[in-house]
């Protein structure tokens, strides 16, 4: 398969999930969801520890195959993409990134490039294009005064914001990210938020992210996907999924919507 | 780049060095003469049918050694890792010790070590199937923690059996075989084959350097950016265990090379598979030309292991470097 043609078709979701079941050994973890994210959209995947909401991103990533059901991306079956042509159109941020050494942050930022550069032999280094792309997306991560340090000696949010750099490096269609805020400060996070909203608001692309910080869904997010317990979930446009409710249940424990003029908060009560 | 040149330059001058050294004292000039066909008609022979040969398999073994032990330090995701953790050169010492035991010549010794680095390799393979291909695409893998134990129970296999072997084995028969497991370079052995697996080997590792630079990056961020994970774990560990092979079946088992040399590289040059691995090559070949003139014409006409040698120059020399740089660097 091409990866060109689908990328050159400009209509239909990005991804669409049918009757799909995850399991974790012997676990059911979401049975029979359905789903659809248009390009455009923002999912917040929220839920308690242990939910479900790694397995999830894995699944549509293509990663690991899911108990039942059938995964498209652009209206092609996750499992029949070749991993060369699926990393040109989806990029997936997993949580634990392996710590690399000896390897700069403008060498780690590069590494999204790695499938968009050719096999052949001339093509072993990344040109020019390449290199400024790398740049360009560390600079939207606050890191271009530190592109030739090793990644060994950044601390845990510098680190994780490389690893962004690197997803905003690969420039998928459809982003998926586990826990992306994880270790970042609260204006990093925000930064973070910020920049994945811009990607998706372009129209062309979509962004799939897990986010413990129920605020920060509910402000950047377009749509929420909330793991409700009982191998169930509620997907849906975020302001309507996003409330009290729901999320109490969901996390057993009583949250609070709190409104200051535009922001809106959402804490344990 | 820079590094390469230089490094190449620098191998190329010790490979001229190890060819006009020897027990007849160092003549570079005459090292001239023979290679064009002057001088006297013996030093012509003993250049070109001794010293050019031996430093020729001396740096293809260095060369493999060093390339092998880079690729096992990525694959494993493991810095202690060298090229005879996975349990190649036991195969290989294993059936050469037999081969001189029982009395065998020099072309059978070879096959018989062949024999035995290739059984090794099966094993391996053939054991290791499910950790190769068990991705660690949720959690940190744990292949290479699999494989990497794989290894070393093999290993301890055929080190027990070794141990047996050398008890067992007539008094007449010890030193040899201890000269086989130390490692020694005789110019007795071919270069040939040694020399054309290197360029393959290294040809095969350089194509697959970049998706080596994603893999470093953990398994599930190396298959979203497009790699075949598993694949390409099957192919280095291949690549890896057929190049100690051909060290191992040309210079018995020399330490030292394929442990240190790419983490002396990699301290220079960074954890670039692309410039790493090419590095290590040359680096590993310079490193056992070098080593291997020195214990021949230190204390010559007596010739000391060549692995000896290399563990007392480059033991001080990778600690000075180790202790000197400040915590992890560029």
């Amino acid at each position: 398969m091409k990866a060109a043609s689908p990328l050159a078709r400009n209509e239909g979701a990005l991804l669409d999930v049918r009757a799909l079941a995850l399991r974790a050994g012997p676990r059911v973890l979401l049975r029979d969801l359905t789903l659809r994210v248009e390009r455009g959209q923002f999912w917040a995947i929220v839920g308690p520890n242990g939910a479900g909401k790694t397995t999830l991103l894995a699944a549509l990533a293509g990663i690991a195959a899911p108990e039942a059901g059938q995964i498209d991306l652009l209206g092609q079956p996750i499992a029949r993409w070749k991993p060369a042509d699926a990393a040109t159109v989806r990029g997936f941020l997993p949580q634990h990134v392996d710590p690399l050494f000896g390897v700069s942050v403008l060498q780690a930022a590069l590494l999204g490039r790695h499938p968009h550069q050719g096999r052949r032999f001339a093509q072993m280094w990344e040109s020019a294009e390449d290199v400024s792309i790398a740049i360009d997306a560390l600079e939207q991560v606050d890191l271009q005064g530190l592109a030739s340090r090793d990644v060994a000696t950044l601390s845990g949010g510098e680190r994780q914001r490389a690893a962004i750099a690197s997803l905003l490096a690969q420039d998928p269609l459809l982003y998926l990210l586990d826990e992306p805020l994880s270790h970042l400060d609260l204006h990093h996070q925000h930064a973070a938020m910020q920049l994945l909203r811009r990607r998706a608001s372009d129209g062309q692309r979509a962004v799939v992210a897990s986010v413990h910080d129920l605020s920060m869904a509910a402000r950047f997010a377009t749509h929420a996907l909330v793991f409700t317990g009982g191998a169930a979930c509620v997907s849906g446009p975020a302001a309507a999924v996003l409330d009290e409710t729901t999320l109490s249940a969901a996390f057993g424990h009583r949250v609070r919507r709190l409104v200051d003029g535009e922001t809106v908060a959402l804490v344990a009560g | 780049m820079r590094l390469w040149s230089l490094l190449a330059l620098l191998a190329l001058l010790a490979l001229l060095l190890a060819s006009s050294c020897g027990t007849r004292g160092c003549a570079p000039l005459q090292l001239f003469d023979a290679l064009f066909g002057g001088g006297d008609a013996l030093t012509r022979e003993i250049i070109l049918r001794l010293r050019l040969p031996r430093a020729l398999a001396g740096f293809a073994v260095g060369g493999l050694l060093a390339l092998a032990g880079a690729l096992m330090q990525v694959l494993l995701r493991n810095p202690l890792a060298d090229p005879y953790v996975l349990g190649v050169s036991g195969g290989a010492s294993l059936f050469a010790l037999l081969a001189i035991w029982f009395g065998a010549g020099s072309v059978l010794l070879l096959g018989a070590s062949w024999a035995g680095a290739f059984a090794s390799i099966g094993l391996l393979f053939a054991l290791g199937q499910r950790s190769l291909r068990a991705p660690g695409l949720l959690r940190a893998s744990e292949a290479p923690t699999r494989l990497l134990l794989t290894g070393v129970m093999l290993a301890s296999g055929w080190g027990a059996l070794i141990t047996l072997v050398l008890t067992l084995a007539p008094d007449a028969k010890l030193r040899g075989m201890l000269f086989w497991l130390i490692g020694e370079l005789s110019g007795a052995q071919p270069w040939q084959p040694a020399m054309v697996a290197l360029v393959v080997a290294l040809a095969v590792s350089v194509a697959m350097s970049r998706s080596l630079n994603v893999m470093l990056a953990g398994d599930a961020r190396a298959f979203a950016l497009g790699v075949d994970v598993v694949r390409l774990r099957i192919a280095v560990c291949g690549v890896g265990a057929a190049a100690t092979a051909f060290a191992v079946t040309t210079a018995g088992s020399l330490g030292f090379v394929g442990l240190l040399v790419p983490h002396a590289v990699r301290r220079i040059a960074g954890n670039d598979q692309r410039v790493l691995l090419p590095g290590c090559v040359l680096a590993g070949g310079l490193l056992v030309v070098l080593a291997d003139t020195l214990a021949r014409t230190v204390v010559a006409p007596q010739q000391l292991p060549v692995g000896a040698i290399m563990a007392l120059i480059g033991v001080p020399a990778f600690l000075y470097v180790l202790l000197r740089s400040p915590g992890v660097q560029r």
